[in-house]
């Protein structure tokens, strides 16, 4: 429980308070260390949830409670500061933990440094009944250059089993010292302090279209927010502070490329040619992380794939890996650096703004644009049919990666918009799609994999002299990725057939073929 | 939740100091871990200074089993709570004695745990009761410390004897020796000969030493009060044994 402390509160007048005929020790840390940890997009925080670290004496106190109440939800003492859920392996509140970062890296937004005091109630036989913090800090600016005094604040931590004495030790503390709730949380006036405003960013944005809108209109108010999302991510992706910066910048980046290819004849022909070309160019940059990156984070998997007398022996690849991925990490941050891809954003955005001068626009540019949706879907997967007609059972690789792409393109459309169509039946044909998407991406990772393996044997031999056993495990793991691959084809296929049978064809043509009522112009 | 218990038919061997200790470890690991004395001399509630009393005693929880939730008290230490003694435990077996089940009482009352608590550490009172038979069909892994002496391998050996009678569904034995003076001639024979022939034991040793025995003075973990200490390597070499035999395969 958090209360904002009044000017009047001494540390004696606490003690006492606490005290009331018990003994009371009081520990003094002079520069206590804290840290308000969350992912990038503010997962806990949206999630109404606070994960602060206080570093004190090698030791990492982690306290994950609730936003503005101040409850107490996980209290630990760990060594390291947790860089991902991941790290929470021995904790029990793990599955929940998960289930709110997801992949995604703990960052330390906001830094405070001060003094807390420590009141620990203590009975008879010294054992502590509660504890009581009070807390001085100050908000430390990122380049450490400046700071901001923060409100005081004394914090209440009960101890299981002894909640009688708690509840009354908390009244009456809070009567004696005119204790109140903070008008906002220590974690939001933290931010404010330093200028943050968190939450507003969703990397799968969603969009609520007016039917009867023209399509040009709706298709730059969705480009703006995909773009927004690229330039929200790519220092992120530069720098590499969390693999969901460079995941959500490409996804926002394949976007706005499916948009654009799709609804080429709403926008000036020219222009949208030479912006397809360059984020082309970005995708296919950013494309080669990404794919290392499910590598690396994936490794323990591939690693419990090969007997396990070789599994250690796979560090070798594994910090080959991770070698390539610095490699391709430079060459990316060179082309987002470059004036290519300033240039690329700076037409976007003029693209953008054009989108609103009716003379420069083809006449398609007018079409409503639930109507446009349902050609852009219906087509879709027409030429997803089409390409899936006479499967084999055992289709090539390059086939498969095909119909990925044209699922890609549909799945982004549907997504984009679902607001437009009836929510159920939206939904249920989306939830199929995803299905078959998942197929079709796991079987398109563990190919690349299986491709990508018998390349980096060849060029670790020539970078370095590679032990036969590491050999040898590499080996092992090209053909457990094959029996994998093998697996992962035959899914595919089976998903490909669901989702192209005659009743999905036909629940298709229903939704999309014909536009619905009173939307088409 | 997974369950262990230290037990040994013999007393003063060393139970509750493992017990403690590899608590207080697991919890320092990050397990959400709980201890619970069943000792009725309450050894461990006063190690981590609670009293020992449960409120209505142990009839309290045979008329509803959700009594032990309320009797839980956190320690002093991050992610680990205890289940305090109390005396009226030495009455367990005559209360639960004519009931329906009477060997899965201790399981049935851990229910509501269950999802709280990654590990639950038992510490047992000497003997073979039915306690001791409620706490082999709750518990996954028996911990036994051994002193290395004659008279305590025997009663392993009767330990032995009861499991091939009544052979338990799912219990592990853990023995380990304890209370060891390397010092002497017939101890290091004993460990010797123990260790290549009780296929499960394992390989650490708690030495005899001071420090185990100021646990009760100090009234709190060794790892926690002599961290360096002899003693304290040993059990924490003790719980990294017990993690990799016990809960290699266990996802929490």
């Amino acid at each position: 429980m958090i209360y904002a402390v009044s000017d009047k509160l001494s540390r004696k007048r606490l003690k006492e308070l606490l005290s009331d005929g018990m003994d009371v020790r009081v520990e003094v840390t002079d520069d206590t260390k804290r840290y308000y940890l969350d992912t990038f997009d503010w997962r806990l925080l949206r999630s109404g949830m606070v994960l602060e670290v206080e570093v004190r004496g090698g030791l990492c106190l982690l306290t994950w409670r609730e936003l503005g109440s101040g409850e107490l939800l996980l209290s630990r003492t760990v060594r390291t500061l947790p860089k991902s859920a991941d790290d929470f392996s021995n904790v029990g509140q793990q599955p929940r933990l998960k289930q709110v970062l997801g992949r995604r890296r703990l960052l330390a937004h906001a830094s405070l440094r001060g003094s807390t005091h420590r009141f620990l109630l203590l009975n008879d036989d010294e054992k502590t009944l509660m504890r009581v913090e009070l807390r001085r800090d100050k908000v430390i600016s990122s380049d450490s250059s400046a700071y901001t005094q923060m409100q005081d604040g004394v914090y209440f931590f009960p101890y299981r089993g002894y909640d009688k004495i708690f509840s009354h030790r908390l009244r009456r503390i809070a009567k004696g010292a005119k204790l109140s709730p903070p008008t906002e949380d220590p974690l939001i006036s933290a931010l404010a302090a330093l200028d943050i405003t968190p939450g507003e960013y969703s990397g799968r944005p969603t969009f609520s279209l007016d039917p009867a809108r023209p399509s040009i209109d709706a298709l730059a108010e969705i480009l703006g927010r995909l773009l927004q999302i690229i330039r929200c991510n790519v220092k992120g992706a530069r720098e590499d502070s969390d693999p969901e910066y460079l995941h959500d910048f490409l996804v926002a980046v394949r976007r706005v490329r499916c948009l654009m290819s799709r609804f080429e004849s709403v926008f000036p022909e020219e222009r949208v040619k030479l912006l397809q070309r360059d984020f082309s160019w970005v995708e296919q940059e950013a494309t080669r992380i990404r794919d290392l990156d499910i590598y690396i984070s994936r490794f323990e998997d591939f690693r419990a794939g090969v007997d396990e007398e070789y599994r250690e022996a796979l560090n070798s690849l594994y910090s080959f890996l991770q070698g390539e991925k610095q490699k391709k990490l430079w060459q990316m941050r060179v082309a987002l650096e470059s004036s290519r891809y300033l240039r690329l954003i700076e037409s976007m955005d003029h693209l953008l703004q054009g989108c609103k001068d009716a003379d420069t626009l083809p006449p398609t540019a007018s079409i409503a644009i639930d109507r446009a949706a349902c050609n852009g879907i219906w087509n879709s997967y027409r030429v997803l049919v089409e390409t899936a007609r006479g499967l084999p059972a055992t289709p090539r690789s390059e086939r498969i990666y095909e119909l990925h792409q044209i699922s890609k393109h549909l799945g982004y459309q549907m997504d984009l918009f679902r607001s437009l169509f009836p929510s159920k039946r939206m939904e249920r044909q989306i939830r199929a799609h995803d299905r078959l998407q998942r197929r079709l991406n796991r079987f398109r990772d563990i190919d690349l994999q299986y491709r990508r393996l018998q390349s980096y044997i060849t060029r670790m031999t020539k970078a370095q002299a590679v032990r036969e056993i590491s050999m040898e495990a590499v080996k092992q793991l090209i053909a457990d990725r094959k029996r994998e691959q093998r697996k992962a084809r035959s899914r595919a296929v089976i998903q490909i057939e669901h989702f192209t049978r005659k009743k999905m064809r036909k629940r298709f043509k229903s939704m999309f073929k014909q536009p619905p009522k009173g939307g088409a112009v | 939740m997974k369950i262990m218990a230290t037990h040994n038919i013999k007393g003063g061997v060393g139970k509750t100091s493992a017990a403690v200790s590899l608590a207080y470890l697991a919890a320092c690991d990050g397990y959400r871990t709980l201890l619970w004395d069943l000792d009725p001399q309450g050894a461990a509630s006063f190690c981590f200074r609670i009293k020992p009393k449960v409120r209505g005693g142990v009839k309290s929880l045979k008329r509803d089993p959700f009594s032990l939730e309320q009797a839980v008290k956190a320690t002093d230490f991050e992610g680990l709570d205890l289940i305090p003694a109390d005396f009226s435990l030495r009455n367990f077996d005559r209360i639960f004695t004519r009931t329906k089940n009477p060997t899965r009482h201790l399981a049935r009352l851990l229910t509501p745990l269950r999802q709280e608590y990654d590990l639950l550490f038992i510490d047992c009172a000497p003997s073979i009761s039915l306690m001791a038979e409620n706490i082999f069909h709750a518990a996954d892994a028996l911990l036994v410390p051994l002193i290395p002496s004659t008279f305590s391998v025997r009663t392993y050996h009767q330990m032995l004897d009861y499991f091939h009678k009544n052979p338990p569904k799912k219990l592990q034995l853990l023995p380990f020796f304890s209370m060891y003076d390397k010092r002497r001639q017939l101890q290091r024979d004993l460990v010797a000969s123990m260790s290549d022939e009780v296929r499960e034991m394992l390989n650490t040793s708690i030495p005899y030493a001071k420090n185990v025995e100021l646990m009760g003075v100090e009234r709190a973990p060794v790892n926690q009060f002599a961290p360096t200490s002899r003693s304290a390597v040993a059990y924490r070499n003790l719980w990294r044994e017990v993690k990799v035999r016990a809960l290699d395969d266990y996802t929490l």
